[in-house]
């Protein structure tokens, strides 16, 4: 892990406890405002609804799952597994942390891409001048991350392998990185 | 050799490209099935065109299949190669991440023809980390016209 990452990470003050739930499939309610949340199935691009519960946030600027893409389109049961999960843990820490990101203006959707020729699934954040990806894998273990900034002059990287259980952590370290570069 | 500023990647996938016409890592993910053709050396290699000129452009996005359908439905998305010489620079220890100009071996007269070269070695979570950074590398997204 690069130095960049390790900078990201002194820049981390949000806390765990205070984040989400340990539970991959809701998320706790006592972190969530009770007239902000609804509890609403995926929405897909072709109208289909996935059977998977996940807490969904109302208001405009801070929902970035409005493009989601079929998950039942993601054919392996391990990545789609994955993906879930890791939606869930997105959602959540995002929700809790919306009084942040309300002033960011309209921010991206998440753009998921299901990749046929090795079955995984490519999930990124694309913002104008950075990217956050995440690439879930047949194999859990080799699923990764990376956070990418170019311009003219030059590129800055890092990247990684996703650990569940430091997920939290990597999550808030690019909201972080968001608030701060949007 | 003198290689242009730009080089265009055609793109097949709708998924690919966003409302706001961004640009999928997924565009630049080696080890697809278009690779048929293994090559004698230690590089995979990925299609791209040197936008030499304005030809180049009308010559991706006419591209097509055996089949008679377009190769590329969505349209291409231009590459700053100057952007793409960084991402080699931040990669160079390992020396994973070329280019070149070379001909298709279907379409020998296509003097535009050059490929996106990764070496074989480099691992798949390094791959599309390398991928993400080339998305960063595109400056303008030109779709098919419509009909």
């Amino acid at each position: 892990m690069n130095q960049e990452y390790e900078m990201l990470n002194n820049r981390l003050y949000f806390k765990d406890k205070d984040v989400v739930s340990t539970e991959f499939n809701t998320c706790s309610s006592e972190n969530l405002e009770q007239n902000s949340r609804t509890e609403n199935k995926i929405k897909t691009s072709n109208g289909i609804e996935s059977t998977d519960k996940l807490w969904f946030i109302s208001p405009s600027n801070v929902d970035v799952f409005q493009q989601y893409t079929n998950l039942n389109e993601i054919n392996n049961t391990s990545v789609k597994k994955q993906v879930e999960s890791f939606l869930n843990r997105f959602q959540s820490i995002l929700s809790y942390n919306k009084g942040y990101l309300t002033d960011l203006g309209k921010l991206p959707p998440l753009k998921i891409v299901p990749n046929v020729h090795d079955e995984s699934v490519l999930v990124e954040w694309i913002f104008k001048n950075f990217r956050i990806g995440f690439s879930f894998e047949k194999n859990e273990s080799d699923s990764s991350w990376y956070i990418v900034a170019q311009n003219e002059i030059n590129t800055s990287n890092s990247f990684g392998k996703i650990n569940n259980e430091k997920i939290d952590g990597l999550l808030n370290s690019f909201l972080i990185f968001v608030i701060g570069n949007v | 050799m003198d290689y242009p500023d730009f080089f265009l990647r055609g793109i097949s996938g709708q998924n690919h490209v966003g409302d706001d016409d961004t640009i999928s890592g997924a565009v630049f993910h080696f080890g697809g099935k278009d690779n048929v053709e293994e090559r004698n050396d230690d590089y995979n290699e990925e299609s791209i065109f040197w936008k030499d000129d304005e030809e180049a452009i009308t010559l991706i996005l006419s591209q097509k299949k055996v089949s008679g359908d377009l190769q590329f439905k969505v349209g291409a998305v231009v590459v700053n190669r100057k952007k793409v010489d960084n991402v080699i620079k931040v990669i160079l220890e390992e020396e994973k991440l070329s280019y070149e100009r070379k001909p298709d071996p279907k379409n020998p007269n296509n003097k535009y023809h050059g490929n996106l070269l990764l070496k074989k070695s480099t691992s798949n979570m390094r791959m599309k980390n390398i991928a993400g950074m080339l998305a960063e590398c595109c400056d303008k997204l030109i779709r098919q016209k419509k009909g």
